[in-house]
């Protein structure tokens, strides 16, 4: 094939993917540049409280979840409970945010479960003022992203552990470090810990981006007043006030300086620390040798996963309750309103469901397309345009991306919203691919032409079946990251088209919980259907390719 | 401080690796564990070391000075172990290498006795590099020097010079065996390379 026919393959996904995001950022920095709004800002009584609160419950739970993945991983990685914990990460992804949230909070709340269980041997008999959902300082708020996050840290961490090269260097260090006297433990945190942190800068990153400009999940359990920045600005960009709006665009703005802020400050208290860091890691000092967190990490993994189960039982049970006065267990009734509603709104489900599954095939085609017509070593240099959309600010880049919608009549469209799903599931798909597709050997392809079969043939009767399995992995990523959107959905979509997500979170945040776990279940059935699905396909490629009774495990 | 093998057998899924063996190395002295690939010396050594793990299993008593090592952990063993990778840490300079390996104490004797260990091995200056980029030689010097800062009992050997190319493995082996000679350790070598048993040590072929 031609060099020209080649490239000319590289048109869509740079036109439908790459051009907009790169031109959605300088459009919203523009809109958020306004003179009038930033003065108004700076009047604004509720924004400094609205603003530590988002800094505050973004760098709480980022460097929670940052610590809780690390101590896990040094406590557990070789023993035994590694496969379980490598094998649960899949499902704890699968789980929605706003279905997570959803249901926490049916355990925590002031009237939740956990004080339910608690009332009856304390004799209470009113709820008791519990500061976690929708209190003032965001401490549900920064549980719900500890709970969700952590999953999400550790799933990067043990993909990097993983690599073949890695793995087996590791396994080197570790050997090597222990004959010069070292506890497993004390050699993570001395030596390989900042040796591999660097390399989770990116997943951190989006972690950070996310708790600090979330909007649903602050919505469900954030605090009501003032709420985040995010809120405030969200609320204000869908006021239909133009004045508003611009102050809306400032804050997404001021949400994208402040995310600069904070990784600047991050970075400088990591090189601060460094210096202490290689004071302790080179003392000679050898400490508690045998001593092991292995049983707690244990402990902890199980709690964990433990926790997202009860989660999912609290959501259904909740679906389906009536009456549920508080200190009893159980409701005292039962019914299927929640479900009737569910029943009324089925094109709700239908447009999840359409949606994501055009988004996740749409940004397959684009993902595809690029891997077939560039080398590998071109990935790194679109890594940071292809991850913008996970690091960036979600509402910057929407206030950019409805800015460059509005003339194309894209918004308040299903076209418009089929659009901004495959931007955002894009970048998943495309990081779930890369590895099998750029690991793919190229012998194969020269044998089948060295065997006088076409280039067409190779791929369809190849290559596509070989790597059947990573491709339908790829979708149901992003399929289930197209299904949870919530702020795209409704800022391209004008508010005018309801998702199972945008149901599930407007019920949520206005306190109708019953109807709002109902949409929340579905919310995470869907994703998961599609993991399963994944899984299935994996399986008979596993089964096909591993010949009968060589299996090596 | 000698180090006694007595009637080790080691198995893997209950076929015998190597069966019944037994020697003594003492301070100083070199005992060359010779063989093909898979006749068992690497598991040997990684039992001495106390790395071996499922699916082998080993049977026998191992001492050092008389004390039988059985049940000790690897980190209390004191038994320092070269591979044919350095392992360095690639993020940590050459002289935080050798102070991992150096134990706990004065921190400017410390960084003292590093720098004398550098500049003994001939490389001086180079304590403030990263073993990236160091060449292949001086990695393995550097590396050797680290196990030896951690002032081992007795030291493993596992074929050191393989990854070295011709020219460097007759000079390293030389200076292997000058810095092994100083310290007065019991040294187990295993290698499939008659040119690096050191003149004057036992052989043990499997």
């Amino acid at each position: 094939m031609s060099a020209a026919r080649r490239s000319a393959w590289l048109a869509p996904p740079l036109l439908l993917f790459a051009l907009p995001i790169a031109a959605a950022l300088p459009v919203a920095v523009w809109q958020g540049l306004s003179g009038t709004a930033w003065s108004a800002l700076a009047t604004d009584s509720q924004l400094p409280r609205a603003l530590a609160l988002s800094v505050g419950t973004a760098l709480v739970s980022t460097l929670a979840a940052l610590a809780l993945t690390l101590w896990l991983v040094t406590h557990l990685h070789g023993g035994r409970a590694w496969t379980l914990l490598t094998r649960a990460l899949g499902p704890l992804l699968a789980v929605p945010h706003a279905a997570f949230a959803i249901g926490l909070a049916l355990l925590v709340m002031p009237a939740g479960v956990i004080a339910r269980l608690l009332a009856v041997p304390l004799g209470w008999s009113a709820p008791p003022n519990w500061p976690t959902v929708n209190d003032a300082n965001g401490i549900g708020l920064t549980l719900v992203l500890i709970c969700k996050e952590a999953p999400f840290l550790l799933w990067n961490a043990v993909a990097l552990l993983s690599r073949p090269e890695l793995a087996l260097q590791l396994r080197g260090w570790l050997a090597s470090a222990r004959t010069l006297g070292y506890g497993d433990a004390a050699i993570w945190w001395r030596a390989l810990w900042p040796l591999l942190l660097p390399r989770l800068a990116w997943p951190l990153l989006a972690v950070l981006a996310y708790g600090l400009t979330v909007v649903d999940l602050a919505l469900i359990v954030g605090p009501a007043s003032p709420p985040t920045l995010a809120v405030i600005a969200w609320q204000s960009l869908q006021d239909g006030d133009a004045a508003r709006n611009a102050e809306g665009a400032a804050m997404a703005l001021l949400l994208a300086a402040l995310l600069l802020a904070c990784v600047l400050a991050l970075a400088f208290a990591a090189s601060a620390l460094r210096r202490a860091w290689r004071l302790r890691a080179t003392s000679g000092e050898r400490v508690p040798l045998v001593h092991s967190g292995a049983a707690l990490a244990r402990t902890v993994l199980w709690a964990l996963l433990a926790l997202y189960a009860v989660v999912a039982l609290l959501l259904a049970l909740s679906s389906a309750t009536g009456v549920w006065t508080f200190p009893a267990l159980l409701p005292q009734s039962w019914t299927a309103g929640a479900w009737q509603q569910v029943r009324a709104s089925l094109s709700t489900i239908g447009l999840s469901a359409g949606l994501g599954a055009f988004a996740t095939l749409a940004a397959l085609v684009l993902v595809l397309l690029w891997f077939e017509s560039t080398p590998a070593s071109w990935d790194e240099r679109v890594m940071p345009l292809v991850l913008a959309p996970l690091v960036v600010p979600s509402l910057l880049l929407m206030v950019g991306l409805y800015t460059l919608a509005l003339p194309l009549r894209l918004d308040g469209s299903v076209t418009g919203l089929a659009w901004v799903h495959t931007l955002v599931a894009l970048p998943y798909v495309f990081v779930a691919l890369a590895p099998a597709w750029r690991h793919f050997d190229p012998r194969y392809e020269h044998t089948a032409l060295a065997l006088g079969r076409s280039r067409a043939a190779f791929w369809w009767r190849i290559k596509a079946p070989m790597l059947a399995a990573p491709m339908a992995a790829a979708l149901a990523v992003g399929f289930a990251v197209s299904v949870a959107q919530y702020l795209p959905t409704q800022f391209i979509g004008a508010g005018r088209h309801a998702t199972v997500t945008t149901e599930a979170v407007t019920l949520a945040s206005g306190g109708q919980r019953h109807t709002a776990a109902a949409f929340a279940l579905l919310q995470a059935l869907l994703p998961a259907i599609g993991f399963a699905l994944a899984a299935v396909v994996g399986q008979r490629q596993h089964r096909r390719i591993e010949p009968h009774g060589a299996r090596t495990e | 401080m000698a180090l006694e093998l007595s009637k080790v057998t080691i198995s893997v899924d209950g076929r015998a690796l190597l069966r019944g063996l037994s020697a003594r190395v003492a301070p100083g002295d070199v005992l060359a564990v010779m063989g093909a690939s898979g006749s068992g010396k690497s598991s040997l050594l990684a039992w001495i070391a106390g790395t071996l793990g499922a699916p082998f299993e080993a049977s026998g008593e191992l001492r050092l000075g008389g004390a039988n090592l059985a049940g000790t952990p690897i980190q209390q063993r004191r038994i320092g172990l070269l591979f044919q990778d350095d392992l360095l840490f690639p993020h940590m300079s050459v002289r935080d290498n050798l102070l991992f390996a150096l134990p706990a104490g004065d921190r400017a004797q410390r960084i003292a006795a590093a720098d004398a260990a550098l500049a003994e091995a001939g490389l001086a200056g180079f304590g403030d590099r990263l073993p990236p980029g160091l060449s292949g030689g001086q990695r393995s010097r550097v590396s050797l020097l680290r196990a030896l800062l951690a002032e081992p009992r007795a030291l493993l050997l596992d074929e050191p010079f393989s990854k070295l190319d011709m020219a460097l493995r007759s000079q390293m082996r030389e200076f292997t065996l000058t810095a092994l000679r100083e310290r007065r350790v019991p040294v187990v070598l295993v290698t499939h390379d008659e040119a690096d048993v050191p003149p004057g040590a036992q052989v043990m072929q499997l």
